[in-house]
């Protein structure tokens, strides 16, 4: 800014997104609705009761969201007054004691312990939380000095700074675990002036990858599964997904019609939404769906790179690659193109904790773009 | 100053990181395409394959549980119609095989209790080791599946057994009522008779065991119960519907006819007690024509001749097909003229044995001279007819065909009814309406002249015949009551009142005297149609009536297609006397009982035969003619001899021909 020249400027509020969002929501609960209620009326003699359930979460995640977007998102890393401690710190030692505490006194379900039982409100996954805290903190890391990601050195300083979390996570919950990493690599790539290692970090990352995968067993027969998925026993579920998606046609068989979502896609609601979206909706909708997502990117894309400060425009970077890698990852698995692995479609899959930190993630974006200034 | 230092502090987002973003986004882009692509790959190229998958596990994962189709009842509760529970024999190759242990004492608890060959069933199992799903035998019976399952619990080796459960229509009474019933195809259509006309009201809904994956892949099944069908209770009594068979049954076997027809109703409220004819077909057996036909004829014939014959058989006479009434439509004309007060019951009529009518000279079956509106029925005169015909006129006449719903659907809630066909006013010149007057030249159907019939002699009240008395669930609870309510008020209480008496006195001293029955007292009119072409000298015969005539309860109509034998074909004797046959035997059981002594008076106007017609030729006197001279004279009244036949007018002609081909 140039003295002397006052220019008026306004703060920017990226409206777009923030309907590109709502739609998704509701687009989500009328999925949820055609995809869960016949099981629901089934089991529950209550064909809405995940709608409902979900709906809630929906109406109490949108005003969070616009009160976060609000919020200036400096106040993270500035210290505390009184107590003169950095939020972001907070939040760090929170995320580290809630991974520790669910894997000693965890709800199992499916054979993994990742919920942590709240009483009246359900129960809760911390690793959702962990998300938004690996997001907000690297990039405050990696803020603090950039030029240091300039070697390798600095990037390992990051990872160490990340690491228990992700040590923590990776123990139950390995595609989450994937998806942190593949946010902080992303925000450190981003940061960083120099390619060349981060080759090395790939091929490093490969290979730890696939000592993680082979090493466990379930990991190691999932891979089995994936490369018979029509002869194995267990390939079931991803098979069920395929048929659905096969059968839709170009423009589906019409929404509610699924036949596949009849007690066949196990909690069809679920990770496996989007191949009931390909059966009802077809290859239209399914395509329109990955547009949307692919134009809400864009949107973040937009918003980051002109992002007031550093801080900010690694926090969407951050926020870009978790719904990146969560859109292209939940589609993959249906569509059977990588192992089966259970990460939600953002915004549409059943989930309330997911929707809310989703949400609140995109209010930190949508806060960001309230920083940017343009010309009236 | 700290305006610049704060600027140095804040860390912008520089532009080979934006370079990079892009790079980033670009690479999600390739993703994401690399994903569409994959869909679409998925979509061209497992399509087929995996939408048949989807159909095929629909029912490889999920079994019907049926649901029991509705039973037909009579109106006092007895069942014409129902549906038993069998089971089919299901083994699964895929189980029994599973241990070497199980198939041996499995194969042999399968041969012993329903006596197959073990090397068969061996085989079979051996073939299909895969399979989950063989359909070893069809609807055995419960107390054989009770006897297996007995040998199931004492050996835990017998594996991969399991029933399925089905239903089997059973009619009881075999050929009873074939036609108001119906039968079923495919165990769920209804085909013909009340099965079919209440197909929907009788079928139910098929519940399913859904076979389940939940997340750690363990199957779990659910069930959704079947909801049976509706229970349909007919009006029909059982009692009645088989005397009144047998009753035709004999008669077929002594005289023999090419169709008769029968039907007893209530005339208060339009339900029917019987619907018979002489072509009745087991309903167990639908197909079988060994009735009518013997084996070499059935091997000589074609598809075609094959379907053609069937549907003969299953043909409802009552309802489907069209003739012309005969003298039977005199009480209409009569009622008709009284409506409008064109006569009274004083008026009286000159009958000189033939009238000119536009042309043509159309007799009468005697020279009966001067008659009152009463005797003229009595003693069935045309000339009296003719002149009401003419009194009316051709729109009014046809207005009271309308009237009477002669020429459309009575609406009977069975399949196949027929319109009938009726002349326009336009085409009924003076000999049409004359001809029309006593019943020719026009067609009814017999449950058009049953409903008409009734409202003539229950004080005006048209009830829509029906053969359905309520629909209830498998649990008794009503869903629908047919409430008798009438649709159309045909003719006053007052000309009700003088066609019973004249009626009465029809059977009492008129033409149709044979349909006496002791004790009772039976009103009713003869007639005698002559078929189209006239020249082939075919008849018609019938009766239409009612008891008792003081207070109607049961109406009856015998229709009398083609006698076989040539002395009685044109005698309107066979039908009284079938019908004072049928009567005798049915009325105890509608609670009708004889009046031990009867004190039934009718004065209607009467000209004193002994004095007015003293040379009068061939009277219907009290007494005077027997049954088969009395027919005999009542079968030259239609006008047209057999020179004069040819020379009927085109209209009639064409509307008749296409009345035969109808038929």
């Amino acid at each position: 800014m140039e003295q002397g020249k006052r220019r008026k400027t306004k703060n920017y509020y990226d409206y777009s997104l923030l309907f590109l969002i709502i739609f998704l929501v509701c687009f989500g609960l009328v999925m949820i609705y055609s995809t869960s209620s016949y099981n629901a009326a089934k089991y529950y003699n209550d064909s809405t009761k995940f709608l409902r359930r979900q709906m809630l979460f929906a109406i109490a995640g949108i005003p969070l969201m616009i009160i976060v977007s609000k919020i200036d998102y400096h106040i993270y890393i500035n210290k505390l007054p009184i107590i003169r401690i950095r939020p972001i710190t907070l939040l760090f030692f929170l995320c580290i004691i809630l991974q520790t505490v669910v894997l000693i006194i965890g709800e199992a379900t499916g054979g993994s312990q990742r919920w942590l039982p709240l009483g009246p409100f359900g129960k809760f996954q911390p690793s959702e939380l962990t998300k938004i805290c690996v997001v907000l903190f690297t990039a405050y890391i990696v803020q603090l000095a950039p030029r240091r990601l300039d070697n390798f050195i600095g990037f390992l300083r990051v990872v160490a700074f990340v690491g228990p979390l992700l040590a923590l996570v990776v123990v139950e919950n390995f595609s989450t675990a994937l998806i942190i990493a593949a946010i902080m690599v992303s925000i450190c790539f981003v940061a960083s002036r120099k390619k060349g290692y981060f080759i090395v970090a790939g091929i490093l990352f490969i290979i730890v990858g696939s000592i993680l995968v082979f090493g466990v067993s379930y990991r190691g027969e999932r891979i089995e599964v994936w490369r018979n998925v029509e002869t194995h026993p267990k390939g079931y579920q991803v098979l069920q997904g395929l048929y659905a998606i096969a059968s839709g046609g170009l423009f589906g068989k019409g929404l509610g019609n699924s036949m596949q979502k009849l007690g066949f896609i196990p909690e069809a609601h679920n990770d496996m939404i989007f191949s009931v979206i390909c059966e009802e909706l077809g290859m239209f909708g399914a395509i329109a769906v990955i547009m949307l997502f692919l134009l809400l990117i864009w949107r973040l894309f937009t918003i980051a790179i002109n992002a007031p400060d550093l801080y900010g425009g690694l926090i969407a970077t951050g926020v870009l690659t978790h719904i990146a890698v969560q859109v292209l990852i939940n589609i993959a698995v249906v569509t059977n193109s990588i192992p089966a692995t259970g990460i939600p479609l953002p915004f549409i899959s059943y989930g309330g904790s997911s929707l809310v930190v989703l949400l609140i993630e995109m209010g930190l974006v949508l806060s960001v773009s309230n920083k940017i200034e343009h010309e009236r | 100053m700290a305006r610049q230092k704060e600027k140095v502090k804040i860390k912008k987002f520089k532009g080979y990181m934006q370079a990079k973003l892009l790079f980033v986004f670009f690479v999600i882009l390739c993703a994401m395409i690399a994903i569409i692509t994959r869909l679409v790959y998925l979509n061209n190229q497992d399509r087929e394959r995996y939408e048949k998958r989807v159909l095929s596990q629909q029912t490889f994962l999920s079994s019907t549980i049926p649901y029991k189709r509705g039973s037909i009842l009579d109106r006092n509760g007895v069942v014409l119609a129902s549906s038993d529970k069998v089971y089919n024999v299901i083994i699964e190759p895929k189980v029994i095989l599973t241990d070497e242990e199980y198939l041996e004492p499995t194969v042999e608890a399968l041969s012993s209790v329903f006596g197959i060959d073990t090397a068969e069933v061996t085989s079979l199992i051996h073939e299909k080791s895969t399979s989950s799903y063989q359909r070893l035998l069809k609807q055995v019976t419960i107390d054989v599946v009770d006897q297996f399952e007995n040998l199931q619990k004492e050996n835990k080796k017998i594996k991969g057994v399991w029933f399925e459960e089905e239903y089997k229509r059973n009619y009881p009474y075999g050929n009873l009522a074939s036609h108001v019933i119906g039968y079923t195809s495919a165990g769920d259509v209804g085909t013909w008779g009340i099965e079919e006309y209440y197909n929907s009201n009788l079928n139910g809904t098929n519940g399913r065991v859904y076979g389940f994956y939940d997340p750690e892949l363990n199957l779990i099944r659910t069930r959704k119960e079947a909801i049976n069908g509706h229970t349909v209770v007919s009006t029909i009594d059982i009692n009645i519907q088989r005397i009144v068979e047998e009753h035709i049954a004999k008669f077929q076997d002594e005289i023999g006819a090419n169709n008769v027809g029968v039907i007893v109703s209530n005339p208060n409220n339009g339900e029917i007690y019987a619907m018979a004819n002489n072509k009745g077909f087991d309903l167990n057996n639908p197909y079988d024509l060994s009735a009518y036909y013997d084996e070499v004829e059935i091997a000589s014939m074609d598809e075609k001749d094959k379907e053609k014959a069937l549907n003969t058989m299953w043909r409802n006479f009552s309802i489907s097909d069209t003739y012309e009434p005969g003298s039977t439509f005199k009480p209409f004309t009569v009622a008709s003229a009284l409506e409008e007060h064109l006569v009274t019951p004083e008026t009286t009529f000159q009958c000189d044995g033939v009238k000119r009518v536009g042309g043509w000279n159309i007799k009468c079956n005697a020279r009966h001279g001067k008659v009152t509106l009463a005797q003229s029925l009595m003693k069935s005169c045309n000339p009296s007819m003719m002149a009401i015909g003419e009194a009316e006129g051709a729109a009014m006449f046809r207005t009271y065909q309308d009237h009477f719903f002669f020429g459309k659907k009575t609406g009977i809630d069975l399949p196949g009814e027929a319109e009938g066909i009726l002349l326009p006013a336009d085409k009924l010149h003076a000999s049409e309406l004359a001809t029309s007057s006593f019943g020719q030249t026009f067609n009814v159907t017999m449950i058009q002249m049953v409903g008409a019939f009734s409202s003539v002699v229950n004080g005006g009240q048209y009830y829509q015949p029906h053969v359905v008395k309520e629909i209830v669930t498998d649990q008794g609870a009503t869903v629908e009551e047919k409430e008798p309510y009438p649709i159309n008020e045909t003719v006053s209480a007052d000309t009700s009142e003088f066609l019973r008496e004249a009626l009465y006195l029809t059977v009492q001293e008129g033409t149709a005297k044979p349909a006496q029955v002791e004790g009772y007292l039976v009103g009713g009119k003869t007639g005698t149609a002559q078929k189209f072409p006239r020249s082939a000298k075919k008849y018609v015969v019938s009766f239409i009536g009612c008891v008792p005539t003081d207070d109607p309860q049961v109406v009856i109509y015998v229709v009398i297609d083609e006698v076989h034998d040539e002395t009685k074909k044109a005698s309107s004797t066979v039908a009284t006397t079938l019908t004072s046959q049928i009567l005798k035997d049915i009325l105890p059981f509608l609670e009708v009982y004889p009046e031990g002594e009867i004190d039934y008076k009718v004065e209607l106007p009467m000209v004193d035969e002994s004095k007015e017609n003293q040379n009068g030729e061939g009277q219907t006197g009290e007494g005077q003619t027997g049954e088969g001279q009395q027919g005999n004279q009542e079968n030259n009244y239609v006008g047209f001899d057999d020179t004069q036949a040819d020379a009927i007018p085109d209209t009639m002609t064409d509307e008749f021909q296409e009345t035969q081909e109808g038929n």
